[in-house]
């Protein structure tokens, strides 16, 4: 059986990429490249070239400044302000700005059935619908299931404003959401 | 406890998202129970909150981007090379010398110009030690490095993105040596592939496979080298494997293939040069083998028998004697090496390869109503680590549709040896919508929990049938049961097959004990559980041998296949509880009656 890697084991992980092991980087990839992935990829609404290229660019980024990271701290809400700045940057000057169409098959499924992929495609629309600064707030809540307080210090905003606008998703996606729910 | 019902919304996205102090509850929770509208309110965000959950996540082609070329394959080919020859050492030792930074060799040769990240220096003095006096200063052709540290699971080969190189910094850490240049370029992950090193470079070993999983006690034998593998490890050419009870481990191919060594097993020779190849020396492995390139099948060998493969799914086991193969896909060719005798084996067809035996292909037996493999991860996956992909199991189904699910038990523990009691419920409230699967946040997570799946078919009393389930649980815990039945939680009419640490029960969903009862000892090796079910007889089968007779309690004329697991204990993020296949078939009475014997 396997036990979940302790806090001692995560800080020797830590201290292995910190010295420049790759493994370990390797190994950190492929722990936390999914989550920054997606969280670019549903920050633009699908768009997935967009989404791949920040992340890589993110965790190369991480790479070369490994050593000026607080190690006890959570790594998470650092990698997704990376990707959030890199993904700014890139959408600025890219044309990446028109939103892509959402992808056309679900990225996992082989045999997804027609009534699921109906649904799904609703979901990523409902979300691509939300206003910018709305869906930011709702993706790092739902899907990266950060703090009030982590999502107002990542975006320089209160945990008042961080509150209202997850209240607004929220009854946002229940009106878009209304023939599914 | 007043609360405005203007505020009920912000509460309640704080106590979906976890955000909310028990106060907060409570106050939340007050109010909903007195004001309908804000109850309401509640059920629609909150649905739209569990829906949000399903968005669907994307995988990546990318793979980890380079950033040092890794030592551990050179060191470990080092340590194999001791072992063998004197010139494979000497040859071995010119690689690692001129892979590390050795300030006595100052034209380490450059191979590529392109831009690198310098590998950070961390070779230890004890492989420095080793190295003979005679360093070897004449020039090498330059070669190819193994590949990139680690491929993520997803697949590599296709289209790889293109690693933007970084500048070289100053800050890399630990450099100890101020003159070491890093002398290795990086090969591009375009490269990272099967194709042989050019020759003369037996350091310049490629990769064959790398361990994607470790569970339990696994070996990596090197020539006499015997060490503990570890996930993320990579297997050279020759690379050993071994299991002990209960334990298990995975490889992963470049190109996707999938090969998973069970318990008490060993297979060595793992090669991946002009096919991929491996031998199964004891044991059982099963494999999900990608598409082959044409002319270069994958083989697995074992001492009665051979087989090629050139992209299908099966398993394979070895005994002393013969050597069992089961296809579920694709076409396979086993060769009994006594004779040379093959034959090709189809999909859901199997062969036993032993001396004298017939090598006729047979087929699984007939009239699959279902098969469902389940893949990585069961347990845990995504929606357990952080709410990526809420989807901790995935499925693929052949025919027919299928749903997985993953239940919350919220109030009542499993204790007692009783059924759920509010299972009916939670039975009728999935069947209404087969294809809901239920998301579960971290908070939400309860202490005992259980996941599983349902099929519903149409069954006449008529044809009877045989479920099958095999390798069901990797784990031996008193504390975790679990179970298929039929028409779970319908009391009096549901029948429950559970594993319960040490024991098989036979339950009667409702029922205060078993029917039947019988100590087994946790699985260990590939087991297969049979329940099959006749109008009037039910027979319990494990590992092809009948275990309980006897008549069957129900009446019922159609059932819904469940499996499941529940723990009572905290689940840990990567626990696992493993249904790796289940079969439906339908049967004959004259089966039935010949089993029941």
């Amino acid at each position: 059986m396997r036990t979940p890697s302790s806090p001692d084991e995560e800080r020797q992980k830590r201290l292995r990429l910190r010295a420049g092991d790759p493994e370990a980087f390797a190994e950190f990839f492929r722990q936390y490249q999914p989550g920054v992935l997606n969280y670019v990829y549903r920050l633009s609404s699908g768009n997935s070239p967009l989404a791949e290229d920040v992340s890589q660019q993110v965790f190369l980024n991480f790479w070369t400044h490994r050593n000026e990271y607080d190690l006890d701290k959570p790594v998470t809400p650092l990698l997704l302000t990376m990707a959030r700045n890199a993904w700014l940057n890139a959408a600025k000057r890219e044309e990446y700005r028109k939103t892509s169409e959402l992808k056309e098959d679900g990225a996992s499924g082989i045999d997804h059935h027609l009534d699921r992929k109906e649904l799904e495609k609703a979901i990523e629309k409902s979300l691509a619908a939300l206003e910018e600064p709305i869906r930011e707030v709702f993706i790092l809540s739902r899907y990266h299931e950060l703090k009030y307080s982590q999502i107002a210090q990542m975006l320089g905003i209160s945990v008042k404003t961080v509150e209202a606008r997850l209240s607004r998703a929220l009854q946002d996606l229940q009106k878009l959401l209304k023939d599914y729910l | 406890m007043d609360m405005d019902c203007r505020a009920s919304a912000d509460l309640i996205a704080r106590s979906l998202s976890g955000n909310a102090s028990s106060q907060d509850e409570d106050v939340l929770r007050g109010h909903l129970a007195s004001c309908g509208a804000c109850a309401d309110l509640e059920r629609g965000l909150s649905a739209a909150w569990t829906l949000m959950g399903r968005f669907p996540a994307v995988a990546s082609r990318a793979e980890a981007p380079v950033v040092a070329r890794p030592f551990t394959l050179g060191r470990r080919v080092w340590a194999a090379a001791a072992a063998a020859a004197a010139i494979f050492v000497i040859a071995a030792v010119a690689y690692s010398l001129r892979t590390s930074p050795v300030p006595a060799s100052p034209q380490a040769p450059v191979a590529r110009t392109e831009p690198v990240v310098p590998a950070p220096e961390e070779r230890p003095a004890s492989v420095a030690v080793q190295e003979p006096p005679a360093a070897p200063e004449k020039p090498q052709p330059p070669e190819r490095v193994s590949p990139v540290p680690a491929v993520p699971e997803t697949k590599t080969v296709a289209a790889p993105e293109k690693p933007s190189p970084v500048p070289a910094t100053s800050e890399v850490p630990e450099r100890k040596e101020p003159l070491a240049k890093p002398v290795r370029a990086e090969t591009r992950p375009q490269e990272k592939s099967v194709v042989p090193a050019p020759v003369p470079a037996p350091a310049a070993l490629p990769v064959v496979a790398f361990v994607s999983r470790v569970e339990g006690e696994v070996q990596s034998l090197l020539g006499a080298d015997r060490s503990p593998v570890r996930s993320g490890q990579k297997l050279a050419p020759g690379a050993a494997l071994e299991t002990a009870k209960g334990a298990q481990v995975e490889v992963l191919f470049d190109d996707g293939t999938r090969v998973v060594l069970e318990a008490d097993s060993l297979a060595d020779s793992f090669q991946a040069e002009g096919g991929k190849r491996l031998t199964l020396k004891r044991g059982l492995l099963r494999a999900r083998i990608a598409k082959q390139p044409a002319g270069e099948p994958m083989i697995f060998s074992t001492s009665t028998a051979e087989a090629r493969v050139l992209g299908t799914r099966l398993s394979l086991s070895v005994t002393a004697t013969s050597t069992r193969l089961e296809v579920r896909e694709g076409k396979v060719r086993l060769t009994r090496k006594d004779d040379n005798a093959s034959v090709d084996v189809s999909s859901d067809h199997f062969v036993v390869a032993g001396k004298g035996q017939s090598m006729a292909p047979k087929p699984i037996p007939a009239k699959l109503a279902l098969y469902e493999t389940f893949d990585l991860p069961r347990w845990g996956g995504g929606w357990l680590q952080g709410g990526e992909a809420n989807l901790g199991i995935r499925l693929a189904t052949e025919n027919g549709s299928l749903s997985i699910k993953a239940l919350q038990k919220p109030t009542q523990d499993l204790g007692g040896g009783k059924m759920p009691s509010d299972a009916a419920e939670l039975a009728r409230k999935t069947l209404q919508n087969v294809n809901n699967v239920a998301s579960l946040s971290r908070k939400d997570w309860p202490r005992s929990a259980w996941l599983e799946t349902r099929q519903a078919f149409a069954w006449s009393n008529e044809a009877p049938i045989r479920i099958r389930i095999r390798d069901w649980n990797s784990h031996h815990d008193p504390d975790r049961i679990v179970w298929m039945a039929l028409n779970h939680g319908v009391a009096g009419q549901g029948l429950s097959l559970e594993r319960r640490g040490d024991s098989l029960q036979l339950w009667v969903e409702g029922g205060t004990s078993p029917v039947w009862k019988k100590d087994a000892a946790a699985p260990q090796e590939w087991e297969s559980v049979e329940l099959w079910v006749s109008k009037d007889q039910v027979v319990l089968r494990r590992n092809d041998e009948t275990l309980y007779s006897g008549s069957n309690p129900l009446k019922i004329k159609a059932a819904v296949l469940s499996l499941g697991t529940n723990a009572k204990m905290e689940l840990a993020q990567d626990e696992e509880a493993r249904f790796d296949d289940v079969d439906v078939f339908l049967t004959t009475k004259a089966e039935l009656d010949e089993v029941a014997r």
